[in-house]
């Protein structure tokens, strides 16, 4: 428990803390190395597939969820809510085999398993490495997206009717800028703290991405550990999950406060 | 309530929906009509069409190995020549019986303790700080540890199906309760504030008798809606760990394993992995719609215009 955040603060700062060679590590039993070493080897695969998926799940359901709201009951409303609520119901595990047997056994555009060596030094490099990610990208980015979009869709639609968007209207504020500059601001406050709740869950759900597509991810580290009842793996991955989401929520509960100064934490 | 006033409370929006009131408007949600047609179908076909089909799921045909669609074998067969129909529909019979398991343990759980918090002012803020708890927690590494920890005793204990069942349902169960306590928790301080929870108590009824026939009846609709969520949310969850390869035994196969399995065969034989892709998806897509039907219907807010 002391051992590894003294390995990794001494390593900052350079700065030696007693008997640093002698010091009990966590050692996996299945490879004989420190586990956190093992993590911080899988982490950066991890990081850019969720961190990309992400992103590219909120660029997705913002626009939609925003647009669905203020054309209530309209065909956009209507096909985006079917395919948001088939987003959220097709397991990811599905749509991800399902793209592999579309886009590399049918099409051969995308090769279905990632490869983790992958060095991107010039511009053919990084195409390979796109072509590589989009796949894992696209099926964690369209299920977020689903839930985002539903979550922004609803949180415009109650703020649609509030009186301070009539009021905006009465100034002679253009359309456009009521929903881009008075509703959306403030509806993005939940969604924003929504999506920061829901990252240390993406870890988790990254979990079967990875494993789909063979990203040599922390996932798929904790999958494999567990297979191997390699316990001070599953323990170390475990409890960094922990204080990822124990992090992500005062992280939320803060931001919400940052964002919205009617609430007071006193 | 010492304002004076005589008027009657205002009735209109707590106002409970007849059961008929329900049904009509949930058969003007078109969607959850055919979730439900497309669920009820599922569950028919799965219950009686492994019977009327006739086919053993065990059978191995060497002769026939990762066919395509025939007349004999509808779905194909797999690498050791077994009918993938057959297999989809028992496969089925289990993942539906998981989800009904574990959505019946979650909504006792989320009920009892949904109940006990919001009835007993007492426990509220204990109970719902564990409920914060829970929902804290990372649902699918805890599945996975849980399973890791406990698959092997419990299969020596009570065979490798009997045991993995139990265990399955059980996590799941455990992990998915606490929406429900949140909703019925909610309903229930609704439900105690009115009259005639407060007339029960003026005449002297015991807080059992309350809650089993006055509170729980008008905490009915958010139930309903959590047992539909949680059927689709259980099944979800099963294929996911069957999926990694933690959940149901290969010989014993649920939908997810059959997808499971299918996916080393990929580039053969690409139809073993989509029909039980298709059927958890459709599944839980039905039941998802019949579960936003459903909360339309008994929303009586959404119920007045």
């Amino acid at each position: 428990m002391v051992s590894e955040p003294l390995n990794l603060l001494e390593r900052l700062s350079g700065i030696e803390i007693g008997d640093s060679a002698g010091r009990l590590r966590v050692r996996s039993w299945s490879t004989r190395a420190p586990v956190v070493d093992l993590i911080a080897e899988r982490l950066p695969q991890t990081l850019m597939v969720v961190g990309i998926s992400y992103i590219v799940a909120i660029l997705i359901a913002v626009p939609v969820g925003v647009y669905s709201a203020c054309r209530q009951y309209s065909v956009f409303d209507q096909a985006g809510t079917f395919v948001t609520m088939v987003g959220f119901s097709v397991p990811t595990f599905f749509t991800g085999t399902v793209l592999i047997v579309v886009f590399s056994v049918w099409l051969d555009w995308f090769p279905s398993i990632y490869d983790t060596t992958h060095r991107v030094t010039d511009l053919e490099s990084f195409l390979v490495q796109v072509r590589q990610m989009a796949m894992p990208v696209m099926v964690l980015g369209l299920f977020n997206a689903a839930q985002l979009s539903r979550f922004t869709r609803s949180s415009v639609l109650e703020n649609l009717n509030q009186d301070y968007v009539r009021t905006a209207r009465a100034k002679g504020v253009a359309e456009r800028g009521v929903i881009l500059v008075h509703v959306l601001r403030n509806s993005l406050i939940p969604v924003v703290t929504v999506i920061a709740l829901g990252l240390p869950t993406t870890f988790a759900g990254a979990i079967i991405t990875e494993q789909i597509f063979r990203i040599n991810g922390v996932g798929q580290l904790l999958i494999g550990a567990i297979e191997g009842g390699d316990i001070p793996t599953v323990q170390t991955v475990t409890f960094i999950f922990a204080v990822l989401i124990v992090g992500f929520n005062l992280v939320a509960d803060v931001l919400y406060g940052v964002l919205d100064p009617r609430i007071r934490y006193d | 309530m010492i304002d004076g006033s005589t008027d009657p409370a205002p009735q209109g929006p707590q106002h409970r929906p007849p059961a008929q009131g329900v049904w009509q408007q949930f058969r003007r949600h078109k969607g959850a009509v055919a979730g439900a047609a497309v669920f009820a179908l599922t569950a028919l076909g799965v219950l009686l069409g492994a019977a009327v089909y006739g086919v053993d799921p065990q059978y191995l045909d060497y002769l026939s190995r990762n066919q395509g669609i025939s007349l004999a074998h509808p779905m194909g067969t797999d690498n050791l020549g077994r009918d993938t129909l057959a297999r989809v529909l028992a496969g089925g019979q289990i993942s539906l019986a998981v989800g009904v398991a574990a959505m019946v343990l979650s909504l006792t759980l989320g009920t009892f303790v949904g109940v006990m918090a919001g009835f007993f002012r007492r426990l509220d803020g204990p109970l719902m700080r564990f409920t914060d708890l829970f929902l804290a927690l990372p649902v699918l590494p805890l599945l996975l540890v849980g399973i890791m920890l406990f698959r092997d005793p419990l299969r020596a204990a009570m065979g490798p199906e009997a045991g993995i069942f139990i265990l399955i349902v059980a996590v799941i169960g455990l992990t998915s309760w606490m929406q429900t306590a949140r909703l019925v928790r909610g309903e229930v301080l609704a439900v105690k504030e009115r009259e005639f929870v407060i007339a029960a108590r003026g005449v002297g009824a015991a807080p059992r008798y309350i809650i089993l026939r006055h509170v729980l009846p008008n905490a009915l609709s958010p139930i309903t809606v959590a047992a539909t969520l949680g059927i689709a949310n259980a099944i979800i969850t099963e294929s996911a760990l069957s999926f990694l390869g933690l959940g149901f035994p290969s010989d014993f196969p649920t939908w997810g394993r059959l997808l499971f399995d299918g996916v080393p065969f990929l580039e053969i034989a690409p139809a073993r992995v989509l029909w039980p892709g298709l059927a958890i998806s459709l599944t839980v897509l039905s039941v998802n719609y019949m579960g936003d039907g459903l909360r339309d219907a008994l929303d009586p807010r959404v119920r007045r215009h």
